[in-house]
């Protein structure tokens, strides 16, 4: 609960969305082609336009059903890159000039006029020095759980188990963190790891393997 | 012998993306598609193109090439989508001795039926000149977007070790995670309305 | 500093195909690429008119050649070389088909075109009274042809021809516009000592008997009249009965496909042409060797192909056109060249392609070569071959 104030804080934050989901799509497609063309993404236009893409809730024909039963909520998910849970790297992504590469998933739902961004996830790998193995933002959906609730808007720093407190971005803004943002200082060269840095990943090697 | 060999298929964001490249110069296309999607296709194609900055996108729906011309004459858009299913051999050949009133720094896209693409070619060799390699037929993304639905909740349900049943049940009472992955996942089922506060 | 920021000048690559796909332009106005990017074919039509001209400014000039071959590009070219070679000629370029539907050309309707592009030249608040009159004849043309004005916009008079159209009448039609034109004419004679003009867009007209008839009343009354001609005209022109027309000129001229498969002087002239459009780190001498050989000699299509072949490497991420890119365009400009044929003419394709012989004896056979599925070069002897971009496709059938 020490955690409710500061999440109130930054998810309480107002969006700048366009209203429509297939316009927050059309948003984010455009932002990955300008990338395309400058040479921030190594990605070329088509891949750009196969990875970014629009899925809504099932065909029409299982809708109508859900229709029918006041089930269908107007949702999408915004997908930008194939599901990756295991980070294998044969797996469509998209791929930064330096060799960081990320994908990301968006669930968004029409209300109202507005569209509400229900929960994200972004994840940014990177190659070995530089810095972390990845950092992933993530806004969990709404849910009744007070500790849950604390920390619905977080970042994980090179860990799948510990997470930070993180601000409520929009997904061109998380966009722009990965593309532009996330990267080491051009006049800083990669630095070796420290000695503890060392250590502790020897360390930790040495409990996963017992 | 067989018959021709088909023209390059390509949805509608793949040649909106394609003329997006072209947009600015004179520019010519064709885009085949089958009797009866006429209509469906262009809207998608008219979103698709009116999605890139600055593009302003107009559809005409002539009933004959003077028609065309007229509407032409009055219209100002950086691309312009124009509904030819209706044009047979004696529009085609019109177009082709009026091909000049036809210039302009834009993208002009006539969207036509396989026959009446057909037709264009062999009535019409100005005009199919300017078209140059820009003639593809259309393809429907729904296969695409079938397939990659399918995927995605093939990768949820290994990465969680859960079916879908398993993930509907946990949400209804309550016990579902809130991690996006979820969230996603009941989208693609369809049961987003499981992402709002269960009655207790 | 981020390395994105430490690196402003990142070279955007969309801005350099559309720097690249502006000077190509296949579709575009060949007057704004003439300054830029025109390149003179050795012993090019264009050279021969203009000096045949400057000789004899009132002689008649039939120009024939297949679709896409640069046909208007040449007139304009003729255009710039009079100028230079007599200041004392005015010549004028007009497109006939623009503003009017060339499948209702009358008598007099050539004529009264001309009159008009006169008269835009021509400053004074003299001739006023001559456009009025040049006006209300061409607007007695064209109000039969509703479609092209709106009855609110001009004084509008409905004609309704007869049924017969006796000799006089198609004199008449003829006199009415020449005697504004005449008057015209005596007033550009104040700074000029002759007219010509350079008639565009009738290469698209398919009615020969019409195409006659132009030639016989409205070219036969400029030329009587002291004004030089050269008349676009349709490719049947040159062949069967219909070549009894060319010998209505003084002069014929073909602007021919290049035989790039047999000329190395034509491989040459449109590497040039597509280097002066293309550099060099967009494309590399053997993407420029493939895309001319593709074109089969093609002007337009020359264009074309380095345009697809262009977005094929914009959409590919690479930075040059290399073999895919190239292979690519012409996969897909030949599968667009295929659409709409019978089976009847993929066999005649088929023999030209397998064997060079091609002999246009009917209606169809014509039309293969006006679609330009049949090339025909006229080097040193007359050779036929199928366009390069549908020579693989043609053989995938026929396996």
């Amino acid at each position: 609960m020490k955690l409710a104030r500061l999440q109130a804080y930054t998810t309480a934050r107002q969006l700048d969305l366009p209203p429509r989901a297939k316009q927050l799509h059309h948003l984010l497609r455009n932002e990955l082609l300008e990338a395309s063309n400058t040479g921030a993404i190594a990605d070329t236009p088509p891949e750009v336009f196969r990875r970014v893409v629009l899925l809504s809730e099932p065909p029409p024909t299982v809708l109508e059903e859900l229709r029918a039963r006041s089930l269908h909520r107007h949702a999408y998910c915004i997908i930008g890159g194939e599901k990756n849970q295991d980070r294998d790297h044969r797996i469509p992504h998209f791929r930064r000039s330096d060799g960081a590469w990320f994908d990301f998933s968006i669930v968004v739902r029409e209300h109202a006029g507005a569209l509400e961004l229900l929960a994200y996830d972004f994840e940014l790998r990177f190659p070995p020095g530089m810095g972390v193995p990845f950092l992933r933002y993530d806004l969990n959906f709404p849910h009744h759980d007070n500790a849950e609730r604390d920390l619905r808007c977080h970042l994980h720093s090179g860990s799948d188990d510990m997470l930070v407190p993180a601000p409520l971005m929009t997904p061109s803004e998380l966009l722009a963190v990965f593309i532009e943002g996330a990267q080491p200082a051009a006049d800083r060269g990669r630095r070796t790891p420290t000695a503890y840095e060392a250590r502790w990943y020897a360390q930790t090697h040495a409990l996963a393997r017992r | 012998m067989s018959m021709a060999p088909t023209l390059t298929g390509m949805t509608a964001p793949q040649l909106a993306l394609r003329l997006f490249a072209e947009a600015g110069e004179a520019t010519y296309a064709a885009y085949v598609i089958p009797a009866g999607h006429a209509a469906d296709a262009i809207e998608e194609l008219r979103d698709e193109l009116g999605s890139f900055p600055g593009i302003a996108v107009a559809v005409l729906r002539p009933a004959s090439c003077a028609e065309l011309l007229r509407e032409l004459a009055g219209t100002t858009a950086d691309a312009i989508l124009i509904d030819a299913a209706r044009f047979a051999r004696p529009e085609w050949l019109q177009l082709d001795r009026r091909r000049s009133a036809l210039a302009r720094a834009a993208v002009l896209v006539f969207a036509t039926t396989p026959d009446g693409f057909g037709e264009l070619m062999q009535a019409a060799p100005n005009f199919a000149s300017w078209i140059g390699a820009l003639a593809f037929a259309y393809e429907d993304p729904a296969r695409q977007q079938s397939e990659l639905r399918a995927r995605r909740l093939e990768a949820l349900r290994a990465w969680a070790g859960k079916s879908d049943d398993d993930v509907v049940r946990e949400a209804r009472e309550g016990r579902l995670p809130a991690d996006p992955e979820y969230a996603e996942w009941l989208v693609l089922l369809g049961r987003a309305d499981l992402m709002d506060p269960q009655p207790t | 500093m981020t390395a994105t920021a430490a690196n402003p000048a990142r070279k955007d690559r969309l801005e350099r195909y559309r720097t690249v796909r502006a000077r190509l332009d296949p579709a575009g106005d060949p007057a704004a690429a003439m300054a830029s990017s025109y390149i003179a074919l050795p012993h090019a039509v264009s050279q021969r008119i203009a000096a045949e001209l400057a000789l004899s400014p009132a002689s008649s000039h039939l120009l024939i050649g297949g679709v896409g071959s640069g046909k208007t590009t040449e007139l304009l070219a003729v255009q710039g070389q009079l100028a230079e070679l007599d200041d004392q000629i005015l010549v004028l370029y007009l497109d006939v088909s623009k503003h009017h539907d060339i499948a209702r050309m009358v008598p007099g309707a050539i004529a009264v075109q001309v009159g008009l592009a006169l008269a835009y030249q021509l400053p004074g608040d003299d001739i006023r009274v001559i456009v009025d009159e040049l006006e209300r004849v061409a607007h007695g043309y064209w109000s039969d042809y509703g479609a092209e004005h709106e009855p609110e916009d001009v004084d509008y008079r409905v004609h309704t021809p007869g049924i017969l159209i006796s000799p006089e009448q198609v004199e008449d039609s003829v006199l009415r516009a020449l005697i504004p034109l005449r008057q015209l004419l005596a007033v550009a004679g104040r700074s000029h000592a002759h007219l010509v003009v350079l008639l565009d867009g009738l290469d698209r007209m398919s009615d020969m008997a019409a195409f006659d008839q132009l030639v016989s009343h409205d070219i036969k009354a400029l030329v009587d009249t002291g004004i030089g001609v050269v008349l676009v005209g349709p490719l049947r022109a040159q062949y069967g009965l219909d070549r009894t027309i060319v010998q209505r000129f003084d002069s014929f001229h073909h602007q021919p496909w290049i035989d790039v498969d047999q000329s190395p002087g034509g491989q040459a002239f449109l590497r040039k042409v597509l280097r002066r459009r293309v550099p060099e780190d967009m494309a590399g001498d053997d993407g420029i060797a493939a895309l001319v050989h593709a074109s089969g000699g093609v002007l337009r299509d020359l264009l074309a192909l380095a345009q697809a072949a262009c977005v094929e490497a914009y959409l590919g991420g690479v930075e040059q056109i290399g073999e895919r890119e190239v292979a690519v365009a012409i996969d897909t400009f030949g599968r667009k060249h295929l659409q709409g044929l019978r089976p009847a003419e993929l066999e005649v394709l088929q023999r030209v392609r397998t064997k060079g012989s091609f002999v246009h004896t009917s209606e169809d056979d014509l039309a293969l070569l006006m679609t330009r599925r049949v090339l025909e070069y006229r080097n040193h002897h007359v050779r036929h071959a199928v366009h390069p971009t549908i020579r693989d496709l043609l053989a995938s059938l026929d396996r």
